[in-house]
C-alpha cells in the first residue's frame, strides 16, 4: 500500500470478515468491533455526534463550549471549501467574505431591520451564492492562480467597501444590541454557550452529511476529474466551467450559516477580523492541515487549530498583537512544508504502528 | 447514412498548416485507419473532429447536424468518444470510476453506470484489477481502460489516437482483436497509426495522411499499392515512373 | 478640470512606484510558477532598513538606495534558499501556504518587535521641491520616486531580455528541461530570478519611504496590487506589469478622488470587471 494517499483516492479496502460479530460473546470487544467495521461507520459517527451534543452535560464550563462552538464553525465553513478547493482544485481566499455576508447578514437584521437574525443569515446565505456564481463562471475558464488571486482580490474589494460603509459599522464593526433571549433572535444568556455550540454541532452535521451525499453523486465524481485532468474530463463530456461553479455554489452555503452563528454568540462583527487575509487562510489552512480531499480533513484541521489556537491563549489572526502572529505564522510555514498532504495522510503511518502494537485484536482495523 | 463527413476541412497553427482542404466520409459501423507518417496533421484532424481544435476552415458534418467547432464535451454527448495518444488517467480514479463516469456522463444513473462499467471492465479484461487506480496499472491495461472508458458513453463514432504505441506484441495483439469486434456492436472505429502492418489487417478502409493532405483514401490492398502513399513512406525517389 | 488631471498624473506616478512589486512577482512566477504571497511583507522590511537607516544614521533614502538594493538580493535568496527551495515539487498549495505563512510571519515581527506604530521620512534631501504645471503639482518625492522605479524596471527588463543571464532565465521559464538539457541549472537560474526580484523589493523600500511611511502591516496593499497587475499584465511579462500597473494606479487615483474611501476599491473592482472581459489578461491571446 502506498504511504502517502493522494486527495480523494480510494485505497482498495480488504472484505470486512462477515459474521464477525458472532464472537460477542466476549463481552464489551464484540460491539466495539461491530462498530470499528467499515460498514457501520453511519452509526459510529450518528453516536459520535450524540455523544457531543450531550458532552455539555458532563464536560461543562463556559470555555470548554466556546472552543467546541469555534470549532465547529470553522470545520463546517472548511468543509465547504474543501469540496471546491480540495475535490474541485481551486483554491479560493473568497470563502471569508461568504462567512462575513452571513455575519453582517445576521447583524444587519437586527440592528436595522429588528428582524431575526435567521432572516439575515438566509440573505447571507443568497448574497454568497451569487458572488460565487457571478466570480465562478467567468474565472473559472482561467487557470488556479488567477482564480485564487482574483478571490483574493473579491476579499479585499469586500474588506474595503464594508470598512467604509457606515450602516455595517465601517472599520469600527458592528454591535449587535441584546435582545430577548430565544432560538428565533439566536440570542442567548452570556453565561452559557450550550446553545451555540449545539447549533454548530447541528451545522456541522447537516454540512458533513451534505458533502458525504454530493461526494457519492455524480458531482463528486466529476470534480475529482475536473481536478486530475480537466481536459480528459472535457473529452468526456463534462463541461468543466459549469461543475466549478456548481461547486463553487454548493460549498459556499455552510459558510454564511457559520457567520451568522459566530456573529450572535459575539454579538459584534468587525472587518478586521472576518474580512481580513490571515482569517480567510484559516480557512483554508484547516483543510489543508486535515487533509485535503478527504472528508474527515477540514474536522480533524479545525479540532487541531482551533483549539491549539485557543490553548496557547491566541487571539483570532486579524488581532494581531504580540507573539502570537508570528507562530501563527510559522506553523503555517511547517504546514505547508511537512503536512501538504494534511495530517490525515499519516493514517497509513499510524494504522501500522497500531496494528502492529495491537495485532492481538484480530480483524479489526483501527481506520 | 453517413456518419462523419469533412469537406475542405483546413488547420492552421501560426504559420504552419497542420492540416489542407481535407476531404472525407466515414460511411457506417467498420474499421477506418488513419495513418501517416509522424507530423502528418492526424492528431489535428482528431483534434478536430472531437473538439478542441479550431478549424480554419472547411465544414464537418456528423450525421446531419454541421459541427465544425464544437467544444469537446458537446462531441463527448453527441456520441464521439476518443482514447489518447499519451493515456490520461485521473489520477485519484480507479479503473472502475473512470468507465464509471462516462457512463454517468453519458446520461446513466449512477446504479445502472455502475452495473455498465463493471461490465465494460469485464469485456476489455480489467476485472481482476477495477479497482485499482488506474494511474498504476501497466500500459497495455491503460489502454484498455481507455477504450473501456470510451466504451461507456455509448459512443457511436470512437476515436482511437495511436493505441498500440509503446505496447508489447502480445497486448498489441490482444488489443487488435479487442478492436476488429467494435464494429459489431454497431461502432464506427477511427485510429490512428503510424506502423502500416498493425492496422492494414483489420482495417476496411485507409486513409492516408501526409503534410497535412489527405493523400489516398481507399481499401488496405489498392492504398498499399499506390505510388503516392510509398512515395510518402519511403521518400520521393520511388515515385518515378 | 483640474481635479481629473491632478487624479491623473498622481495615478500615474503612484503607478509606476507601485509596478516594482508587481515586476519582482512576475520575475518570479515567470520563472518558477509560484506566486509568492510574502512579496509585500519583504517590501515592508526593505523599508524598514531604510527607515533605520535615516533613524539611526541619517542617510538619505536615496543615499540608503543601493544599500538597500544589495540587501534586497539578499534577502531574496534567502527567500528562495530557506522557503522555496524545499517546496520543490510540492503541490501548488503548499507554495501558496508557505509565503502565506512567511507573510504572517514577517508582519506579525515586525508588530511585536517594532510595534504598530506608523513610521514616514519627514525631511528627506528632495521633500519641499515640487513642480507645477497648470492645475497640476507634483512633489518632488513623488517625481524621484516614479522615474526610479522607472529606471529599475528598465534595467531588470534589460537584465532579463538582453544579457546571457536573462537567457537563461527564459529559457527555464520556456521550458525547464530542455534549459536542463543544455546544461543550465535550474537552481542557479531560480536563485537569479529570487536576486533580480530582490533587487526590485530593495528599490521599492527605498522609494517608497520618499513618499509613504511604513507600519508592519503594509506589506499586503502592496501585495494585492502587485498580484493584480501581474494577472493584467499577464503571467512573467515585465512591461505587462508595468503598464498593468499605471491602469491600476490611475483607477485607485481617480476613485480617491471622486469616491474617497473607495478608491482601492474602485482599482479592485476595474480590475475585476477586466478580468471577465479579458481572461488571459490585457496583452493575452488565446
Amino acid at each position: 500500500m502506498t504511504p502517502v494517499l493522494m486527495p480523494g483516492a480510494r485505497r482498495p479496502r480488504p472484505a470486512v470478515v462477515r459474521g464477525e460479530n458472532q464472537s460477542s460473546a466476549s463481552g464489551i470487544v464484540g460491539p466495539v468491533r461491530w462498530l470499528l467495521a467499515r460498514r457501520n461507520r453511519p452509526v459510529l459517527v450518528g453516536l459520535a455526534f450524540v455523544v457531543a451534543g450531550l458532552s455539555p452535560l458532563v464536560v461543562g464550563g463556559l470555555g470548554w463550549e466556546t472552543v467546541s462552538f469555534q470549532v465547529t464553525v470553522f470545520a463546517a465553513t472548511s468543509l465547504g471549501w474543501n469540496l471546491l478547493g480540495g475535490y474541485g482544485g481551486q483554491i479560493s481566499f473568497s470563502y471569508a467574505v461568504y462567512f462575513a455576508a452571513g455575519a453582517y447578514g445576521a447583524g444587519v437584521s437586527v440592528t436595522s431591520f429588528h428582524a431575526s437574525p435567521w432572516v439575515g443569515i438566509g440573505a447571507g446565505v443568497a448574497i454568497a451564492c451569487l458572488i460565487a456564481l457571478i466570480t465562478g463562471l467567468p474565472l473559472f475558464r482561467l487557470r488556479t492562480h488567477y482564480y485564487s488571486i482574483a478571490t483574493l482580490a473579491i476579499l479585499e474589494v469586500t474588506s474595503l467597501v464594508v470598512s467604509a460603509a457606515s450602516p455595517l459599522g465601517a472599520s469600527g464593526g458592528l454591535e449587535i444590541p441584546i435582545t430577548p433571549y430565544g432560538l428565533g433572535s439566536l440570542e442567548f444568556s452570556p453565561l452559557n454557550a450550550t446553545p451555540f455550540f449545539e447549533l454548530g454541532l447541528g451545522l456541522l452535521g447537516v454540512t458533513l452529511l451534505g458533502v458525504w451525499w454530493i461526494l457519492r453523486t455524480r458531482t463528486g465524481l466529476y470534480l475529482r476529474a475536473i481536478r486530475d485532468d480537466p481536459v480528459a474530463a472535457e473529452a468526456f463530456g463534462i463541461r468543466t466551467t459549469w461543475w466549478k461553479a456548481v461547486a463553487a455554489v454548493v460549498s459556499c452555503i455552510p459558510a454564511p450559516v457559520a457567520g451568522g452563528l459566530y456573529a450572535m454568540a459575539a454579538l459584534f462583527v468587525d472587518p478586521n477580523t472576518v474580512l481580513s487575509i490571515p482569517f480567510s487562510v484559516l480557512i483554508v489552512l484547516v483543510a489543508v492541515l486535515g487533509g485535503l480531499g478527504t472528508l474527515w480533513g477540514p474536522v480533524v484541521g479545525a479540532a487541531l487549530v482551533i483549539t491549539l489556537q485557543q490553548n496557547l491563549a491566541l487571539d483570532l489572526p486579524g488581532q494581531a498583537s504580540g507573539l502570537e502572529p508570528v507562530i501563527y505564522g510559522i506553523v503555517i510555514i511547517l504546514v505547508g512544508m511537512f503536512f501538504s498532504q494534511g495530517i490525515l495522510a499519516a493514517r497509513p503511518i499510524v494504522a501500522t504502528a497500531l496494528r502492529r502494537a495491537g495485532a492481538r485484536v484480530k480483524g479489526v482495523r483501527p481506520w | 447514412m453517413v456518419m462523419l463527413r469533412a469537406q475542405g476541412v483546413s488547420v492552421r497553427f501560426g504559420g504552419v498548416q497542420a492540416l489542407r482542404d481535407v476531404t472525407f466520409e466515414l460511411g457506417g459501423p467498420g474499421i477506418y485507419a488513419l495513418i501517416g507518417p509522424n507530423g502528418a496533421g492526424k492528431t489535428t484532424l482528431f483534434g478536430v473532429i472531437s473538439g478542441g481544435v479550431r478549424a480554419t476552415s472547411g465544414q464537418l458534418w456528423f450525421g446531419d447536424r454541421q459541427v465544425l467547432g464544437w467544444k469537446p464535451w458537446e462531441a463527448a454527448r453527441s456520441g464521439v468518444a476518443r482514447t489518447f495518444q499519451i493515456t490520461r488517467a485521473w489520477r485519484s480514479l480507479t479503473v472502475m470510476e473512470h468507465v464509471e463516469l462516462a457512463a454517468v456522463a453519458s446520461g446513466e444513473s449512477r446504479g445502472a453506470a455502475r452495473a455498465r462499467a463493471a461490465e465494460l471492465c469485464g469485456s476489455v479484461g480489467l476485472s481482476d484489477v477495477q479497482h485499482r487506480l488506474a494511474r498504476e496499472l501497466p500500459l497495455g491495461q491503460q489502454r484498455r481502460m481507455e477504450i473501456a472508458r470510451a466504451l461507456a458513453l455509448g459512443p457511436s463514432l470512437l476515436l482511437l489516437d495511436e493505441a498500440l504505441a509503446g505496447l508489447t506484441a502480445t497486448e498489441a495483439g490482444e488489443l487488435v482483436q479487442l478492436i476488429s469486434a467494435l464494429p459489431s456492436r454497431d461502432i464506427c472505429v477511427l485510429i490512428t497509426e503510424h506502423v502500416m502492418e498493425l492496422v492494414m489487417p483489420i482495417a476496411h478502409t485507409v486513409l492516408v495522411l501526409d503534410h497535412g493532405v489527405l493523400i489516398a483514401v481507399g481499401p488496405p490492398a489498392e492504398v498499399a499499392r499506390d505510388p503516392t502513399v510509398l512515395a510518402a513512406y519511403l521518400g520521393d525517389a520511388h515515385v518515378t515512373p | 478640470m483640474g481635479l481629473f488631471e491632478s487624479g491623473v498624473v498622481s495615478g500615474l506616478l503612484v503607478g509606476c512606484e507601485y509596478a516594482l512589486v508587481g515586476v519582482g512577482l512576475t520575475l518570479i512566477f515567470g520563472t518558477m510558477e509560484l506566486v509568492n504571497f510574502a512579496q509585500g511583507d519583504l517590501v515592508m522590511v526593505a523599508m524598514y532598513l531604510v527607515f533605520f537607516l535615516w533613524s539611526g544614521a541619517h542617510f538619505d533614502p536615496l543615499l540608503s538606495l543601493p544599500i538597500a538594493a544589495v540587501a534586497g538580493i539578499a534577502i531574496g535568496i534567502l527567500t528562495y534558499e530557506g522557503l522555496i527551495r524545499p517546496l520543490t515539487g510540492k503541490p501548488v498549495i503548499a507554495q501558496m501556504v508557505v509565503t502565506l505563512g512567511a507573510s504572517a510571519a514577517l508582519e506579525g515581527g515586525a508588530q511585536l518587535w517594532l510595534g504598530p506604530n506608523t513610521e514616514g521620512i519627514p525631511n528627506t534631501v528632495v521633500s519641499g521641491f515640487r513642480l507645477t504645471a497648470g492645475a497640476v503639482t507634483v512633489t518632488a518625492p513623488e517625481a524621484i520616486a516614479a522615474f526610479g522605479a522607472v529606471v529599475c524596471i528598465a534595467l531588470v527588463s534589460y537584465l532579463v531580455h538582453h544579457t546571457r543571464m536573462g537567457a537563461s532565465l527564459q529559457a527555464v521559464a520556456q521550458d525547464p528541461y530542455a534549459a536542463q538539457l543544455v546544461g543550465i541549472r535550474p537552481r542557479r537560474v531560480f536563485m537569479l530570478a529570487w536576486g533580480i526580484s530582490g533587487i526590485t523589493i530593495g528599490v521599492a523600500g527605498a522609494l517608497f519611504m520618499q513618499t509613504y511611511a511604513v507600519d508592519p502591516t503594509v506589506g499586503i496593499t502592496f501585495a494585492i496590487f502587485g498580484f493584480v497587475v501581474v494577472i493584467l499584465g499577464g503571467f512573467g511579462s515585465i512591461w505587462g506589469a508595468f503598464f498593468a500597473s499605471l491602469i491600476m494606479g490611475v483607477a485607485e487615483s481617480l476613485g480617491t478622488t471622486y469616491l474617497s474611501e473607495y478608491g482601492l476599491a474602485v482599482a479592485f473592482a476595474v480590475f475585476l470587471v477586466i478580468l471577465v472581459v479579458r481572461p488571459m489578461g490585457l496583452r493575452g491571446t488565446s
